[in-house]
């Protein structure tokens, strides 16, 4: 959920809120000044007044839906919207499917022992350097061979790469393997250097068709709160909890359909047709990049499109609802990680 | 509101890989084979060519009309 990912992405500077004032028009002019700041005080001031607003795609729809609907829609074509790249950022964007909260839990366990051997390494190394030293040790001991720490050398290091390279292909697996039936098929074709998107799963002969393009919105055109280079003309609308097969290909040169926050890169490459399938579990603006170089343009508009605007109510019918859980193991437990997070907020 | 059915194009264990060109254009001829089998008038047919629809990209089905009408389309029809 928008809001949910919000608070949750801004969370470390929560503690400054309850000094803010508690009246939202008093951040309109706050967030009018500094644009990229202020979204968590109006956040927090929604979350106080409106709490039914958090579960839009729930069961708990209320009958003016509609209103909310428009006054998020105005909240969040103005505030910077937060699944995209803050400055400064180290780590990765906020998870919005099982995917990508699959690969960040990867990341923290290859972390595990990634710092288990440097601190070991470290420590060997750092030890062997402060006693060579010709005074405390003159005489150097001279070790040729030692049967038992080669054993130890030998075995260890080889099984480390085992606990790595376990989760890794398993979390690799999960995330080819299309097992459930997509409920829609999105196309998205690489130009230079905008984006095409087809929604042909209605189409009743092959004129028809329902096809636009997504411009980058240019470096001097964006409106207050737009992400620079980020923010497109038209974006993708698709439904949340539903499973996805976006389609990627080009029609000139290879290109890449990249959404860092849904875990997907996939290559465009020309006459070929591949396909990703994603399952958005909140709602949002989520924001991506070309990332392959495709000429002189991919570096200025460089985000030819990606753009999922995800609003569960307008989309989502209660026939998709059912066929929305992933079916391999690890991606149920990282969707469980992702729902429970949201639940936390 | 109205409810509204989601559908596409099933997952095709044909096809199980990241590689859906083939897929694309196995259902492309499969319609037309199809059509070639049942008549033009056939309701039969209509599925394949909603997945067709559904996977390929607009242009290539465009090319491959085009191909069609002039009698080099490359795949077995
Ligand atoms: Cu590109």
């Amino acid at each position: 959920m928008f809001l949910v990912a919000s608070l949750y992405f801004t969370r470390p500077k929560l503690d400054l809120a309850p000094a803010m004032p508690k009246d939202s028009h008093a951040f309109l002019g706050f967030w009018l000044v500094k644009p990229t700041q202020p979204a968590i005080p109006v956040f927090l001031n929604w979350e106080s007044k409106n709490k039914s607003l958090f579960f839009l795609g729930g069961a708990e729809q209320s009958k003016n839906e509609p209103n909310q609907m428009i006054v998020l829609e105005w909240l969040f074509l103005t505030i910077a919207p937060c699944d995209a790249a803050e400055p400064w950022q180290l780590g990765s964007q906020d998870a919005a499917t099982p995917m990508m909260q699959g690969i960040i839990d990867l990341h923290h366990d290859i972390f595990f022992f990634l710092i288990l051997i440097l601190v070991f390494v470290s420590r060997i190394l750092v030890r062997a350097l402060w006693h060579f030293h010709y005074q405390k040790n003159p005489i150097p001991q001279r070790i040729v061979h030692g049967t038992t720490i080669e054993i130890l050398r030998t075995i260890f290091p080889s099984i480390i790469p085992m606990f790595i390279a376990i989760p890794s292909f398993a979390l690799l697996y999960s995330m080819d393997e299309v097992v459930v039936d997509p409920a829609i098929t999105i196309k998205a074709i690489g130009h230079q250097w905008y984006r095409t998107y087809e929604y042909s799963d209605y189409n009743c002969s092959d004129e028809q068709s329902l096809t636009f393009d997504s411009y980058t919105i240019p470096e001097d055109d964006p409106e207050l709160g737009q992400s620079r280079l980020l923010e497109v003309d038209n974006r993708v609308v698709v439904p949340a909890k539903t499973h996805l097969r976006i389609i990627v290909t080009p029609a000139d040169v290879p290109h890449s359909w990249v959404v860092p926050s849904s875990g997907v890169k996939c290559d465009a490459v020309p006459g070929r047709l591949n396909q990703t399938s994603i399952l958005v579990q909140r709602e949002g603006v989520y924001y991506g990049q070309c990332s392959e170089i495709c000429g002189t343009n991919h570096a200025f508009t460089r985000a030819p499109g990606n753009i999922g605007r995800l609003l569960s109510p307008l989309w989502l019918s209660r026939t998709t609802q059912g066929a929305s859980h992933p079916r391999s193991k690890l991606l149920q437990r990282a969707a469980g990680a992702v729902w429970s997070r949201g639940a936390r907020q | 509101m109205a409810e509204i059915e989601l559908k596409t194009a099933p997952a095709d264990f044909r096809f199980p890989t990241t590689n859906q060109t083939r897929h694309c254009f196995t259902r492309y001829i499969e319609f037309h084979r199809c059509l070639a089998a049942k008549g033009e008038e056939s309701d039969e047919c209509v599925r394949f060519a909603k997945y067709y629809r559904s996977l390929c990209p607009g242009e290539w089905i465009e090319r491959w009309n085009e191909q069609r009408e002039n009698g080099s389309f490359p795949g077995p029809l």
